[in-house]
């Protein structure tokens, strides 16, 4: 199997299919991770759209020297940013009817902790956990897929974790003390 | 792996993408139309083709400019020459002894006052000849 990096090469080289098989790799991470940024599924959809047109069109400025997902990712969340320049966790008031990540998660999913960390930490922050704890992106990877630098992706995960770990903590505990109770 | 990464995780895999089929033909269609109008790695030699045709327009226009400029000068010089003759042909009219009677005089004369005129037309010429030289030099070097 090929990887990501192979992959664009043969694109490249005039093997069309190849970046098609990127495009079902990437797809739906994509939209998942992009579902959290923007402000409707079909935003996120559109930004998932163009973020491929766009690494299309400028495969060949791709510096093989990162991976594909720093650069695909880097891509989206400019796309994503580009679409809803002021959408993040403190800026907006989250409307829950139209949340996409609201609406895509179950009525008995709404622990989910990615919830919390869309109301409680900074767009970035948000961005620097999904692409860390989720793309298991090097910290190095990620504040290149940031435009941030090394040290500023290692505080701000640190951070993230050490307020994400008490909503855990916290959620366990009203957990427990619902049961008490019941 | 510890509890927050593992929580993390599951967590977005709880994020029901809906129908990513639909999505999957979107992308299909516009990279279809994508590839219909560059193909990769087009942009690089389209930047190239663009140079290339702005400098050979810029070139070949200097050249031009230069030759227009040369035989203005020279058109110039040519209708300086026209207009003087009266004042050029006058003096030696005056001087002129028409008791020697010889007519070749005058044509001596008037091969003499025309020979500057020629001299700078010959001058002219080489400075043109010069400026085709450098123009050639520089196409050489560009290309």
């Amino acid at each position: 199997m090929n990887t990501d990096e192979q992959l664009v090469q043969i694109a490249l080289d005039g093997d069309l299919a190849a970046f098609d098989e990127l495009v079902v790799r990437y797809r739906d991470r994509l939209l998942r991770f992009l579902m959290t940024r923007s402000s409707c599924i079909a935003d996120a959809e559109d930004a998932v759209q163009d973020t491929f047109v766009s690494a299309y069109r400028y495969l060949d400025s791709f510096n093989p020297r990162w991976r594909f997902s720093t650069w695909i990712y880097r891509i989206g969340i400019r796309n994503a940013a580009r679409q809803a320049p002021q959408i993040s966790g403190k800026d907006v008031e989250l409307q829950h009817d139209s949340d996409p990540l609201h609406v895509c998660i179950s009525e008995s999913e709404r622990e989910n902790l990615w919830l919390s960390a869309k109301m409680t930490l900074s767009s970035d922050a948000y961005i620097a956990m999904w692409l860390h704890y989720v793309e298991d992106m090097p910290v190095k990877d990620l504040a290149k897929a940031m435009d941030r630098s090394v040290t500023w992706a290692k505080v701000t995960l640190h951070r993230a974790r050490k307020r994400l770990i008490l909503q855990m903590r916290e959620g366990v505990a009203d957990a427990v003390g619902g049961t008490s109770y019941g | 792996m510890d509890e927050l990464k593992t929580r993390l995780k599951n967590d977005a895999e709880q994020i029901a993408i809906g129908d990513s089929a639909s999505l999957q033909k979107r992308i299909e269609a516009s990279l279809e139309a994508e590839r219909r109008i560059p193909q990769v790695g087009d942009t690089t030699n389209t930047r190239t083709s663009l140079w290339l045709a702005s400098s050979l327009t810029g070139l070949v226009a200097a050249a031009l400019l230069i030759a227009v400029l040369n035989w203005q000068d020279v058109r110039t010089k040519d209708a300086d020459s026209v207009g003087e003759p009266a004042r050029t042909v006058d003096a030696p009219t005056q001087s002129f002894d028409w008791s020697i009677g010889d007519p070749m005089v005058l044509n001596v004369q008037s091969a003499d006052l025309t020979r500057s005129l020629e001299e700078e037309l010959a001058n002219l010429q080489a400075d043109f000849e010069k400026a085709k030289e450098n123009v050639r030099k520089d196409l050489d070097f560009t290309f």
